[in-house]
């Protein structure tokens, strides 16, 4: 049975936060939290267990990689989505060697991030399909 | 740039012509030495002198004078041994230095200017001839310390340009991106429908964000090449797929102009080992270039030819061509020709840069021509391995 898909994004800038929200709510989840940096999102997922989290990279109080390694140590199942402005092959591998199951670079066509938010939100496989 | 600016420069020059000039004399010969002391002093030249040329190199370790005389015939260091150490420091090596030589000694002074030696005066030493070199030899080598210190200074400045060039775009991409995006759902009415005045605001923003969005890409991409960090991370990739994959990118924008993007392929290997990402930002930067100076109504061909080292891309218009002493500029930072885009079209003069640094980087190369039937011809050709580069 499907139901209702809820997702976090934490990102320090504010536009990025509503992009990603729009994106993601165009794709059919319902409901989407927005943080403005890494510790915030391990507080909120302790508290709301959302199905999918987007982390930003390069965050202020606690960065994107520290927040994953923690929100996967809480629940290594949860679907982590990357975000960064600069991709730099080395932290792809930081990313996949915690855990994280998407990576997403913030300057692809926004035809592109939609494409691969599909994927993370199709990973979780509990989504009533927009037709 | 403004021709005002201010040049930190000519401070610099000012100061070092108000002060006086220090001579450095080397000759065993006290009666020598003071003659040339007279001589100097009476000009206001300042005078160090001394006996040897170890005492030299010891005087040289705490000063810097701004012109060396030399007697060539002493005991233990002759003035060529000596001129020869001075040239071992990168410090001292520029300091003008004019040997003093006897008649007797001439032979000796093909040996002098090899190791170093600028000038030289024979003795007996005449008043006029003496200041006149003096005089003649600070004069260049001011010159050339202050041509020095300008090249420096500015090398410094063009290092802070391109680095706040890499920082302010990097900081403005992010927020550019969120604009075109969120614009864009604005545009798809997803919110709910949009009335005809609201459309048109809204598609100018997305066309505003797109076209600074690109402008912001080249100046990151310019400051990445002018800084040295521009990397390269080529593979294996069809240049057809990439051009497959370009033509749909572009096709809403030149249908606008109802200008048909055309592909041509005459041999189906067009595999090179390039970077996919730089080598679709001269692919975009060239179809876009073609159709932002295209009359609607026309086509652009895209062209790939192949043999087994090379592919090359033929980026055919049917535009106006570039002015033939237009050329020149055409590759240049922000050389943009007379050529205007035929639909109002933004054109910052930086794309035919990067695609030209792109190819540098992977042992290319890129020219533009006109063809004869009217329209231009930007020709591209990538080595299908970048080690045969």
């Amino acid at each position: 049975m499907d139901r209702e898909i809820t997702a976090r994004i934490a990102d320090d800038e504010a536009h990025l936060r509503t992009f990603m929200k729009l994106l993601l709510m165009d794709l059919g989840v319902k409901k989407v939290y927005l943080m403005q940096n890494g510790m915030d999102a391990i507080d909120a997922y302790k508290e709301y267990r959302p199905d999918l989290v987007l982390l930003d990279i390069n965050m202020n109080v606690m960065n994107g990689l520290d927040a994953l390694r923690h929100i996967k140590e809480i629940n290594p199942e949860t679907k982590v989505v990357m975000m960064t402005a600069v991709s730099t092959r080395d932290s792809v591998e930081q990313c996949s060697r915690n855990g994280a199951s998407f990576y997403i670079l913030k300057t692809q066509t926004p035809d592109e991030i939609r494409a691969r938010l599909k994927d993370a939100i199709d990973s979780i496989g509990l989504i009533s399909q927009k037709p | 740039m403004p021709e005002n600016q201010p040049q930190l420069i000519s401070d610099e020059i000012l100061s070092n012509e108000t002060k006086l000039s220090t001579v450095l004399v080397i000759d065993d010969d006290n009666a020598s030495r003071s003659l040339v002391r007279k001589i100097l002093e009476r000009e206001d030249y300042i005078f160090a002198g001394v006996g040897s040329g170890e005492e030299a190199l010891e005087y040289l370790e705490d000063n810097e004078p701004d012109l060396i005389l030399c007697d060539i015939v002493m005991p233990e260091m002759d003035g060529i041994e000596f001129c020869a150490r001075l040239h071992l420091s990168p410090r001292l090596e520029e300091i003008p230095l004019i040997m003093v030589t006897g008649l007797s000694t001439m032979d000796s002074l093909s040996r002098a200017y090899e190791a170093g030696a600028d000038d030289y005066i024979i003795k007996p030493i005449r008043q006029v001839e003496l200041i006149s070199r003096v005089e003649h030899h600070i004069e260049i080598y001011r010159r050339e310390q202050a041509a020095k210190n300008r090249i420096e200074n500015l090398f410094t400045q063009n290092e802070s340009k391109t680095k706040f060039l890499g920082v302010a775009s990097h900081d403005l991409r992010n927020p550019l991106v969120s604009i075109r995006g969120i614009s864009q759902y604005l545009d798809s009415e997803k919110f709910g429908p949009l009335n005809d005045s609201q459309k048109e605001l809204v598609s100018t923003i997305v066309q505003a964000s797109e076209s600074m969005l690109t402008l912001v890409e080249d100046l990151l991409d310019v400051s990445m090449f002018e800084s040295g960090q521009m990397r390269i991370e080529p593979s294996i990739q069809s240049l057809e797929e990439l051009i497959d994959h370009a033509v749909t990118l572009h096709s809403p924008n030149a249908s606008k102009k109802n200008i048909r993007l055309i592909k041509g392929v005459l041999n189906s290997d067009t595999d090179a080992e390039i970077d996919r990402r730089l080598v679709s930002r001269v692919i975009d930067i060239l179809i876009s270039n073609a159709v932002k100076f295209s009359q609607p109504d026309t086509e652009v061909r895209l062209l790939l030819e192949s043999d087994e080292t090379s592919v090359t891309l033929k980026v055919e218009d049917q535009g106006p061509g570039i002015p033939e002493e237009e050329f020149d500029a055409l590759f240049k930072e922000f050389g943009r020709t007379s050529n205007l885009p035929t639909a109002g079209e933004s054109s910052s003069g930086i794309g035919l840069f990067v695609c030209k640094r792109i190819l540098q980087r992977h042992g290319g190369s890129i020219f533009a021509e006109n063809r004869s039937e009217g329209g231009a011809r930007f020709n591209v050709t990538f080595n299908r391995s970048i080690e045969n580069g």
